[in-house]
């Protein structure tokens, strides 16, 4: 009969081992990288990695709160994330770094306001004297709210660049203090839609991701559509690239990007409002 | 002017003070302030922009440090944002994670806060404020600082100056006001304090205390008053300090440097400061004038000016007084009444200046032969009341050696501007109990005694009685009777007939009044007369008879006869009634009665008390051709001036020397003389009272024109006198 200590001991070491073993099985079956950058971007490839997870359930994607395109640059060099998505073209600063940024989709942007609001379409000329002051009050007597983010926030840089008369206009609304600021993107969806009155500026990719209930107004007479931004009528759209780095592209996240380029992606990215660059 | 100074050099002190605060203290408490203000300020900014910094980070915990745009939009949009205000966050490790920043030159304020996620620092919040605009709004303040602190070192250093300035004109005004006031009044003031010390005092007070105002200075009140009248005082003082209520109205005297006394009245009124007193106002009034004419109206009320012996006023008080204590001490008092004999005639012989020093020396006289308990008082005219008091038991032993004293010392001749009087007087003597129980009866008594004396030929003193008291009380009935017998006629006329002894015819006849009184015999005229004269009846009187007279005296002559001269007596009295010419003028024509039937009859006695007005009086009635006679001849002075000066027709021999004229050789030379003066002066000379064959014959003898008396005939009723005249028709012969 063997001694009662030596069965203690192969007990013990057999635990060990299946312990590594166990832990070896799982690292190989689940792995796991992180996403961050542009809220918007973000809105945008949620159905794409809700499909993903569909086709790879062992790749575990980590959808962190936004940082904006710059901050999600930043995070990436940083290695707090593995992919960012950038909602504007990269500086020429930021284009000298190690990082690859492709294009996979692009989105209108519009004005929009509450849902109850009775107000349906608006103008250059209406969107600057609001901004300006001018204007105060809706058709329906109520205050318009203006809601606004950062001249630098990628929903304001097509507007901004459109005309000189709408960048001094939204340069004047900055500057009003009774304009409400929101920091981040899931803010101005949240702001815009609790405020009756709301006016802000969103992108149509988001309205449809999140589900709001905000309504987009026509601008000039043109409805909000791509069909109109790709036949040249509607004139504010943003691209939204992915960002990474090219030498620490696992196998994983290689996968999930070609996803995204896929046309299977594109037709999700058709599907929630968006034009597909990739394909 | 040394408190002003002082005072403008504290108001300098005070300019500089104020101003300096106001230059540098209001600046920095201004900048104070803002600085506590931007510090609430900056740390409400710091915490509120934390806040949302953690939200942010609570929100993404793991890449929030990355969303640069972010921070940066909230670092932007903070709550009560400055525009040049820079906000930083750090890392831990001190590295700058983003800033909103401006570039901030100068001093700055600065405020940090951790931001913690899970419990641990993050990062830190730095919010820097520039102090630029503080600093430029304390300058400016510090600029309006300077400016309000000039004008409030102005105003500091020159109102309250201006404001004493005026307040000391005001003062200086006041106090020229009051000085005036003070040295316009004719009190003295003075201001004493409680130690006794005078503070101030107006010149009237310099004159009054007769002292210089720096001596009075020296001087303590209590030195301005005799001890005396200090300690009098004293009680006015010591009341006025407990009641703290003025006291005036105070009699007293001002000590003088040379021991006299002035009369003041004064009064003192506290000086009060809340409740206490501090100082005494004293007033003096000089009252010396006053005094001196009180003391001359309480003489001329109660003394004689002349004599300055008591009057009459006075001796009533006194005699009340002397007769209370007589009472309460059983003693007997006297009082004399003493009237001059015949000082109307030195009066008005000598003239009043005479008569008045007499009165002076009778008055000196008086008063040296009295006690000093006894009171001598000019009752009136020649009159004067002696009281004595304190009379022994034995009082008539004592009273006449006074009395007698009083006389002895009258008959000493008083030499009066050369000229030596010899004067009398006669007294009459009432004593207290026996003779009256008041001051009124006493003196009435006196008087009564005193007239008795009068009648016992003057120059002696009686003792009141009741016999005498009786006479007078008989005199007053006579008096209301004559009153009662002019009106219901109980008066009539008997005229004696005068013989001419050259041709034995009647040559006039004398009125004689009679009185027949309902209830008593024929009353004779020398005891109504007087009686008349006294009681001024004699003026009806006197024109009855005149009347009756020349009206009788016509009736004879509208009945054919032929009468006589009517000789009536005229009284002293009734020819000094001012009006008695035109009254007799006008009673002649009247009754249409010549004058040249009348010759009125004055006694000698009426001439000698005469002055040059009755010489005028006698020549209007010579010129009315009225014949003018000397009545009683020879029993007065029997002057030959007056002779010489008065319009005499006729001297009538007195009864008095006829009487005795066979027997007494002197009154036959005396009867003789006369004669010889009437017949040396052209005057007729009528013999009165003549009954006897040998008085007629020694007349004859002597000359003598006429005669009157039994011999030739007795008054005659008026139808008697009517038969005489008739007889008297036929010739008769002596």
């Amino acid at each position: 009969m063997p001694s009662n200590k030596t069965t203690i001991k192969v007990f013990l070491t057999s635990c060990i081992i299946l312990i590594f073993y166990c832990q070896g099985f799982a690292s190989e079956h689940s792995y796991t990288f992180r996403i961050s950058g542009s809220g918007s971007g973000l809105a945008s490839i949620r159905p794409i990695i809700t499909e993903f997870n569909k086709q790879n359930p062992d790749i575990n994607i980590q959808v962190l709160p936004s940082t904006g395109t710059t901050g999600g640059i930043l995070a990436l060099m940083d290695d707090a994330i593995d992919l960012s998505i950038a909602a504007r073209p990269l500086s020429p600063e930021e284009q000298k770094l190690d990082i690859v940024w492709q294009p996979y989709g692009s989105t209108v942007i519009a004005f929009t306001v509450h849902s109850k609001a009775e107000v349906t379409s608006t103008s250059e000329a209406e969107i600057v004297d609001i901004l300006s002051g001018k204007i105060t009050h809706w058709p329906d007597g109520s205050y318009i709210r203006l809601v606004m983010r950062s001249s630098r926030e990628s929903d304001f840089i097509p507007v901004i660049n459109h005309n000189n008369k709408l960048a001094k206009a939204l340069k004047e609304g900055l500057s009003r203090t009774d304009v409400i600021f929101s920091s981040t993107a899931e803010d101005n969806i949240e702001i815009l839609q609790s405020l009756p009155g709301s006016l802000g500026l969103t992108s149509l990719a988001q309205l449809q991701s999140e589900q709001t209930t905000l309504k987009p107004l026509m601008y000039n007479n043109i409805a909000p559509t791509l069909k109109n931004l790709n036949n040249g009528s509607y004139p504010f759209h943003k691209t939204f690239f992915l960002v990474y780095k090219k030498h620490l592209l696992s196998t994983a996240l290689k996968s999930f990007v070609d996803f995204i380029l896929s046309n299977q992606a594109c037709n999700i990215l058709k599907a929630n409002g968006q034009a597909c660059r990739g394909a | 002017m040394e408190q002003t100074h002082r005072l403008a050099k504290s108001c300098q002190k005070l300019a500089v003070t104020a101003s300096l605060f106001a230059l540098f203290g209001i600046p920095i408490l201004f900048y104070g302030y803002l600085y506590k203000a931007e510090e609430s300020s900056l740390e409400a900014e710091v915490e509120v922009t934390a806040a949302l910094l953690s939200q942010n980070i609570r929100r993404n915990p793991t890449l929030w440090k990355y969303d640069h745009e972010t921070l940066f939009d909230l670092l932007r949009s903070r709550e009560g944002e400055k525009l040049d205000d820079s906000a930083t966050i750090f890392l831990p490790n001190g590295n700058r994670l983003i800033e909103h920043t401006l570039k901030i030159t100068g001093p700055i304020i600065s405020k940090r806060l951790e931001l913690t996620a899970e419990g641990k620092t993050v990062a830190t919040l730095q919010i820097n404020r520039p102090l630029r605009p503080l600093l430029k709004e304390t300058l400016l303040a510090f600029f309006f600082s300077a400016m309000f602190a000039t004008l409030l070192f102005y105003l500091l250093k020159t109102l309250p100056l201006r404001a004493i300035q005026r307040a000391e004109e005001h003062l200086q005004k006041t106090n020229d006001f009051l000085k005036k006031v003070m040295e316009g009044t004719t009190n003295a003031i003075l201001v004493v304090d409680l130690e006794d010390r005078i503070l101030m005092a107006n010149s009237r007070s310099i004159t009054l205390c007769g002292h210089t105002l720096p001596k009075l200075k020296e001087l303590p009140f209590k030195s301005l008053f005799s001890q005396t009248d200090y300690s009098r005082l004293e009680l006015q003082i010591n009341k006025l300090l407990s009641e703290k209520k003025p006291v005036s109205q105070i009699e007293t005297s001002l000590l003088q440097p040379d021991g006299s006394k002035l009369s003041i009245i004064c009064g003192a009124a506290p000086l009060l400061q809340g409740d206490e007193i501090i100082n005494t106002v004293w007033t003096f009034d000089d009252v010396t004038a006053r005094k001196i004419a009180e003391e001359e109206v309480q003489k001329l009320a109660y003394y004689d000016p002349l004599t300055e012996l008591p009057n009459r006023t006075l001796l009533k008080d006194r005699l009340e007084q002397f007769l209370n204590n007589a009472e309460r001490n059983k003693y007997q008092a006297a009082v004399f009444f003493l009237d001059l004999d015949r000082f109307k005639n030195i009066n008005d012989s000598l003239g009043h200046n005479i008569g008045d020093q007499l009165l002076i020396e009778v008055s000196r006289r008086l008063q040296n032969c009295l006690r000093e308990t006894d009171t001598v008082a000019r009752y009136g005219g020649d009159e004067f009341v002696i009281i004595l008091s304190e009379v022994p038991n034995k009082h008539e032993e004592y009273i006449s050696l006074v009395a007698r004293k009083v006389l002895e010392m009258m008959e000493t001749p008083i030499r009066i501007q050369g000229k030596e009087l010899y004067t009398s007087c006669s007294i009459g003597i009432a004593v207290f109990p026996l003779d009256g129980q008041d001051s009124q009866s006493l003196l009435k008594h006196a008087d009564l005694a005193m007239y008795q004396a009068k009648e016992q030929g003057r120059k002696n003193f009686q003792f009141f009685s009741m016999d005498l008291n009786r006479k007078v009380r008989e005199r007053m009935q006579l008096e209301n009777n004559l009153r009662q017998a002019l009106e219901q006629e109980q008066l009539f006329l008997h005229y004696q007939p005068i013989l001419d002894l050259s041709n034995g015819k009647v040559s006039g006849m004398e009125v004689l009044a009679r009185w027949q009184h309902p209830n008593k015999e024929s009353i004779k005229p020398d005891i109504f007369i007087p009686i008349a004269e006294d009681t001024g009846l004699i003026h009806p009187l006197g024109f009855w008879i005149l009347r009756t007279a020349f009206e009788q005296h016509l009736a004879w002559q509208r009945a054919g006869l032929i009468p006589p001269l009517l000789a009536i007596n005229l009284s002293i009295r009734q020819l000094q009634q001012p009006d008695f010419i035109y009254q007799l003028a006008t009673l002649l024509q009247e009754t249409g009665f010549e004058p040249k039937y009348l010759e009125l009859e004055l006694t000698e006695s009426c001439l000698m008390e005469s002055s040059k007005n009755l010489i005028d009086k006698l020549q209007a009635l010579k010129n009315l051709g009225i014949s003018i006679a000397i009545d009683d001849f020879g029993t007065g002075y029997s002057s030959l001036s007056y002779l010489k000066h008065f319009p005499v027709d006729r001297l009538k021999i007195d009864r008095c020397f006829i009487n005795d004229i066979i027997h007494s050789v002197s009154d036959c030379k005396i009867a003789q003389t006369i004669v010889a003066i009437g017949k040396n002066l052209g005057l007729k000379v009528t013999a009165e009272g003549v009954e006897l064959e040998e008085q007629l014959n020694i007349l004859l003898k002597y000359g003598c024109d006429n005669i009157q008396g039994h011999l030739y005939s007795k008054p005659l009723s008026p139808t008697e006198m009517a038969d005489f005249l008739l007889n008297d028709l036929a010739p008769t012969s002596l």
